[in-house]
């Protein structure tokens, strides 16, 4: 579904990815990790388009990303971003009717179907009961789930996120990661940008370990979050429980 | 608010844009009766009204040649800079922004100073091309002053904007030292003047403003998710480059022409916009036909004051807008502190 080849970013004349080349499948979980500063949220920002790749190829349902119109793209990729500042007043409804800006003609009101999407969506993320609040005074959490569910009206087969739990109580974390398991699970995939390795090996089941703008390994949870990796690359010492689903990690 | 509460609110706002508009016609330096407003306004439709026996051709005149354009000139205007406002601030993701305030205004108002002293006043449209280019220049070198990376920052885009107001006006008074004979005629367009606008500057400026107000309109859902922030714009389909410059065009434009007309009357788009926020939220889709009859009636009722105040005498529109703005614009900046140290 996802193919990237050879793909190179530069932010001014500073090199942030180099020769990245993966390809994901339909349906996956795919975790995006690795330490600070080292492409992740790069990486992510290029498959969104939101940095325009000249050097590489980047494939989504085998056509080049560039060829898609913003538009298209949007019918085809939602994004969730690690942190929304609202700088205005939108209720939590109009934020996620937003997710259908794609499908509108301008013009046009809100069909019946768009608003039906809206509230299955809602109702999805638990937030239909926050329909009516200012965005500006929900918690993270809740807010988060609006972000979400914004991603699902935009009904696009593909979901990424960068670091949607970065700012979340560890409640919430694992609220939100539920919620993206079930709706990975309904047949969307889900590329996340995440720190918590914890969270990557109970959730995930595709990885993309990044080091130093290069694609250091890829491959499912289990295999590469082993002690080795984690200390080579992370540069900590590991214990991996023994049922192999949780990491304990201490000062190297 | 309810979606039937909020449209009979706008009924009512349309209800007082109207009344304000006719009160308008009656006042002036020979002030006339509401009978005889009427009359004069209805006479070119052919009809007699019973109770206005003896209005006379002078007031016929007065009322439609004199009054009505400046009228409809100041409710374009008003219409036309809040929906500026309400674009600017969509644009650059900043609820204070608007023409006034980052400059843009004077910037029209220095062109059309320089068509002035090079003569081309005389030219078909001299001074309204004059004033655009200058707008939009003064647009281009704000977003380079105070874009950074992507971004645009709040505080930086207020320095600009206040800057280049500082660098305008002193130019522009050094061009008025220089050319002592045309003082006057520049001043008008610092101060803001409606007092001789007639027919063919309406049409002018009605023209511009209704081409900018469609294309607002017609992307009020990109403007939307402009609201939340580029990048969400994008993911939701947005073309924000492209969007961002045509808006920035056609409102640099309208600005211009206005200015070019009616000289500099500021602070329209930055109070308009808020106080309607306030009844119907941040929804461009809504707040754009609300500020309209916003930015009539704030228009209108700056222009009813102008003339007044001090009569026979008018004081020029633009400063009793700023009198009214400028506190308020303060008030915002307070509230806001928190933000700018962003």
């Amino acid at each position: 579904m996802i193919e990237v080849k050879d793909l190179n970013f530069f932010a001014g004349k500073k090199k942030i990815l180099s020769e990245v080349s993966f390809s994901l499948s339909e349906g996956g979980f795919n975790a995006i990790i690795g330490n600070n500063g080292s492409g992740k949220t790069t990486l992510l920002k290029c498959l969104t388009r939101n940095n325009k790749v000249n050097n590489g190829i980047i494939r989504l349902d085998n056509r080049d990303l560039n060829s898609y119109s913003f538009k298209e793209l949007a019918k085809k990729i939602a994004f969730v971003p690690q942190h929304t500042d609202l700088m205005f007043d939108f209720s939590a409804h109009q934020l996620v009717l937003m997710g259908r800006t794609p499908y509108q003609r301008p013009l046009y009101s809100d069909s019946s179907e768009d608003l039906k999407i809206v509230e299955q969506a809602m109702k999805q993320t638990n937030t239909w009961h926050l329909r009516n609040s200012n965005a500006k005074t929900l918690s993270g959490g809740e807010f988060q789930r609006v972000i979400i569910a914004r991603a699902l009206a935009q009904q696009t087969p593909v979901l990424m996120l960068d670091e949607p739990i970065s700012n979340l109580d560890i409640q919430h974390q694992f609220e939100i990661m539920s919620l993206l398991k079930q709706i990975n699970q309904e047949g969307r995939t889900v590329i996340i940008v995440l720190h918590d390795l914890n969270m990557t090996m109970q959730y995930c089941d595709n990885v993309l370990l990044m080091q130093n703008g290069r694609l250091a390994v890829q491959g499912s949870a289990k295999e590469i979050l082993n002690k080795e990796n984690i200390e080579h690359y992370f540069n900590v010492k590991t214990e991996i429980s023994e049922s192999g689903n949780r990491i304990f990690i201490s000062k190297k | 608010m309810s979606k039937t509460k909020q449209g009979f609110i706008f009924a009512l706002l349309c209800l007082v844009a109207l009344l304000l508009m006719f009160a308008s016609c009656m006042i002036g330096s020979s002030a006339m009766s509401f009978e005889t407003a009427l009359q004069a306004l209805v006479s070119p439709l052919g009809i007699r009204l019973p109770f206005a026996s003896n209005v006379g051709e002078n007031e016929t005149y007065i009322v439609l040649s004199l009054r009505l354009p400046r009228v409809l000139f100041a409710a374009v205007a008003g219409a036309g800079l809040a929906i500026c406002g309400v674009a600017f601030q969509s644009i650059f993701r900043n609820p204070l922004s608007d023409p006034y305030v980052l400059g843009v205004s004077s910037g029209a108002s220095l062109g059309a100073a320089v068509a002035i002293v090079l003569g081309a006043e005389s030219m078909i449209l001299g001074v309204g091309v004059s004033s655009f280019v200058f707008a939009i220049l003064t647009v281009l070198i704000i977003i380079r002053i105070s874009s950074y990376g992507n971004r645009i920052h709040t505080s930086t885009l207020l320095l600009a904007g206040i800057s280049i107001n500082f660098l305008i006006s002193s130019v522009i008074s050094l061009l008025m030292v220089l050319n002592r004979e045309q003082m006057e005629k520049i001043t008008f367009w610092t101060m803001g003047s409606l007092s001789y606008i007639n027919y063919n500057d309406l049409l002018f400026v009605f023209t511009a403003v209704l081409i900018g107000i469609l294309v607002v309109v017609f992307h009020a859902r990109d403007l939307n998710a402009l609201l939340i922030d580029n990048q969400t714009a994008q993911s939701l389909g947005v073309n924000v480059e492209k969007t961002k410059r045509v808006l920035l065009l056609v409102c640099t434009f309208m600005v211009s022409s206005i200015v070019s007309r009616s000289g500099v009357i500021g602070f329209i788009g930055l109070v308009v916009p808020h106080m309607v926020r306030t009844i119907v939220g941040a929804d461009n889709r809504r707040l754009i036909p609300f500020s309209i009859v916003g930015g009539i009636i704030f228009m209108t009722i700056g222009d009813i004051l102008s003339k007044v105040i001090i009569p026979p005498s008018e004081i020029p529109p633009g400063s009793i807008t700023a009198l009214i703005g400028a506190p308020f614009f303060i008030y915002l900046l307070f509230n806001s502190k928190k933000r700018l140290n962003q």
